[in-house]
């Protein structure tokens, strides 16, 4: 199958799912996991093509949504013209944190990620005057687009998925770009790709910035769906399902953050029927699946696909 | 005069279990360059096994402490067998997750058992403070500071004066080498891990005896113990040592005289600082990147 019928297959699948899946508890996980999509894709340019980890992500995420939550409570601004200025704040801030961050690579890069998320959470909790501390902020107004409210989970999704269609879009361009083959240069050989003139830090600032507005959208659609927002969201395991999704679907391509939102979006639910036990066994499972897999769950797609190329002759699945 | 002077005092207590808690970390990560964010469970799980031991099967308070040491021992030794040897040599993404993801499988399955309330160890120390020239330090404050520096020094002797602190320091210089001229490297891979998650449980059970043990106490820790890492530089041991201490006093002065709702974030500030001028550690003598 050609790589566009394929995309035009799943499109026409995300478009029909809400006729099929009549649960509305399932349709707000698809509905979280647009979210996921959005911020892993967008995680996945810094951490899959530049190879940088960020373990503070969330952040940018958290700065998105209080952005968001404030200026539609306290300004009035229209909530999709929240999303847009959540997405700049946040990009503004991971332009700053970049400005710091790129200085050290590697396990300090990771180390200085996770402080600044955690000075960011710090001052969240403590700035009561404005983001109500650890109580949060309520009654965040759903979007309004073309007169219509977004009020149904369907609608949302809808909405979600035009997102994401479009931030896999802007993160395919830009992977097919001039950007991209150096992103690709600095991953493999970096002393190489110095001496032809391309610098690391203008292009990892590049992917920050663009992660950190991807992350700011993010926050903001997740914002105006649950109406509510608190410093609970900086917690470790909203970073973790976050890398595990990038890592599981397969980081350093397109299509893997996406295979990995949706999968990671169910498991906990279906783990939900152990109860007590249900964090435990993810903790468990974060493992084994890492070890087993460290390529992404991409990586034996790919394989069984060249496997039926080798047979009927058809064009390989990539990115 | 007093008040600062029983700040600082406090703050050397705090820092001493810091420095418990990175020497561990630095040493792990300077040997074998493993990320590890499982770090601070190893100090829960040493803070729930004395509890345990002392508050559920009514073992002795002081005789719990070596056997709150060697079960974190042996908890350290098998983490590294089972999972750690399996990512030395990992990329970092993956060393990340799998220690985060450890590190969620320990807290969770504590809490299954512990509940959500924290608690706290009984000493049989008296609540009431000494007083030392009009400095007053509660007992069990300063039995802290002396078991952490007895333990700080004995980590020293070790290193220093004995053929499997040689051992180690050969690893850590050239491992092929140290390899080639019949050490037997792997094991000094989980001695050190071993050793590491000691001293990580022993500052858990020692903090657990002034302050609260609670089952997700363990991630800031993590946290806290990298910062003071970063501080002291790679797999720098004194500086670990140093910096634990810095840290510990500059968390109890700002908590005092600047803003205790932003205690905690003193270690990550401290950690950006460095980081930017100082990368190789706040006792580097070159600051080259």
């Amino acid at each position: 199958m050609k790589r566009k019928n394929l995309i035009i297959v799943a499109l026409a699948i995300a478009l029909l799912l809400p006729a099929v899946v009549k649960s509305a508890y399932y349709i707000h996980i698809l509905i979280l996991a647009m979210m996921y999509i959005m911020m892993t894709e967008g995680l996945n340019l810094l951490t899959g093509y530049v190879g940088l980890l960020s373990v503070g992500h969330i952040a940018f995420l958290g700065i998105g949504a209080y952005t968001s939550a404030l200026i539609s409570l306290n300004l009035g601004v229209t909530p999709l013209l929240c999303m847009l200025i959540a997405g700049i704040v946040s990009a503004l801030f991971s332009f700053l944190v970049g400005k710091i961050t790129l200085r050290v690579r590697g396990s300090y890069f990771v180390i200085l990620t996770s402080a600044f998320s955690e000075i960011t959470k710090l001052v969240i909790n403590n700035s009561e005057s404005i983001t109500n501390g650890p109580m949060g902020l309520r009654n965040v107004p759903s979007p309004i687009l073309f007169g219509f409210e977004l009020h149904s989970k369907v609608s949302y999704y809808y909405f979600g998925l035009a997102l994401v269609v479009l931030t896999t879009y802007v993160c395919y361009r830009i992977v097919n770009s001039k950007y991209g083959r150096a992103f690709k240069a600095l991953r493999e050989q970096e002393e190489l790709a110095r001496t032809v003139g391309i610098g690391f830090g203008r292009y990892a600032m590049v992917t920050v910035v663009v992660s950190g507005f991807f992350a700011g959208v993010a926050g903001s659609y997740y914002v105006h769906y649950t109406h509510f927002i608190s410093p609970d969201i900086f917690g470790w395991s909203y970073t973790t399902t976050m890398l595990l999704m990038l890592v599981i679907g397969g980081k350093g391509t397109i299509i893997g953050p996406i295979i990995g939102s949706l999968l990671f979006s169910f498991i906990p639910e279906l783990l939900r029927a152990y109860d007590d036990f249900r964090l435990p066994i993810y903790g468990l499972i974060l493992m084994v699946s890492i070890l087993m897999m460290p390529d992404g769950i991409i990586a034996p797609i790919n394989h069984l696909a060249a496997g039926i190329q080798k047979k009927i002759g058809a064009p390989r699945l990539k990115s | 005069m007093n008040e600062f002077i029983q700040q600082i005092v406090n703050g050397l207590v705090i820092g001493s279990t810091y420095a418990l808690l990175t020497i561990g970390l630095t040493m792990i990560y300077g040997l074998m360059g493993v990320l590890n964010y499982a770090h601070g469970e190893l100090y829960m799980l040493g803070g729930v096994i004395a509890y345990y031991a002392v508050e559920a099967m009514g073992c002795n308070f002081f005789l719990s402490i070596p056997l709150t040491m060697i079960s974190c021992m042996v908890f350290g030794m098998l983490i590294e067998r089972i999972l750690i040897k399996r990512l030395y040599k990992a990329p970092i993404v993956t060393t990340a997750i799998v220690t985060i993801g450890l590190s969620i499988f320990l807290q969770n399955t504590i809490f299954l058992f512990w509940g959500s309330m924290p608690k706290t160890i009984n000493s049989p120390f008296p609540l009431a403070p000494i007083n030392l020239a009009g400095i007053k330090v509660s007992s069990i404050r300063m039995f802290v500071l002396g078991v952490a520096v007895v333990a700080i020094v004995v980590t020293q002797i070790i290193i220093k004066k004995t053929r499997l602190g040689m051992a180690l320091r050969a690893t850590f210089q050239d491992k092929d080498v140290a390899a080639m001229s019949g050490i037997n490297t792997r094991l000094v891979y989980t001695l050190t891990f071993a050793y590491g998650s000691m001293l990580a449980g022993l500052a858990g059970m020692l903090c657990g005896s002034f302050l609260t043990i609670s089952p997700f106490m363990g991630t800031q820790q993590t946290n806290k113990a990298w910062a003071v890492a970063v501080m002291g530089g790679r797999g720098d041991i004194m500086g670990a040592i140093g910096s634990g201490f810095i840290l510990g006093i500059v968390e109890t002065l700002g908590a005092g005289y600047i803003s205790s709702a932003y205690k905690d974030a003193f270690s990550f500030i401290i950690v950006v600082l460095v980081l930017v001028f100082k990368p190789n550690g706040l006792f580097s003598r070159n600051a080259k990147r």
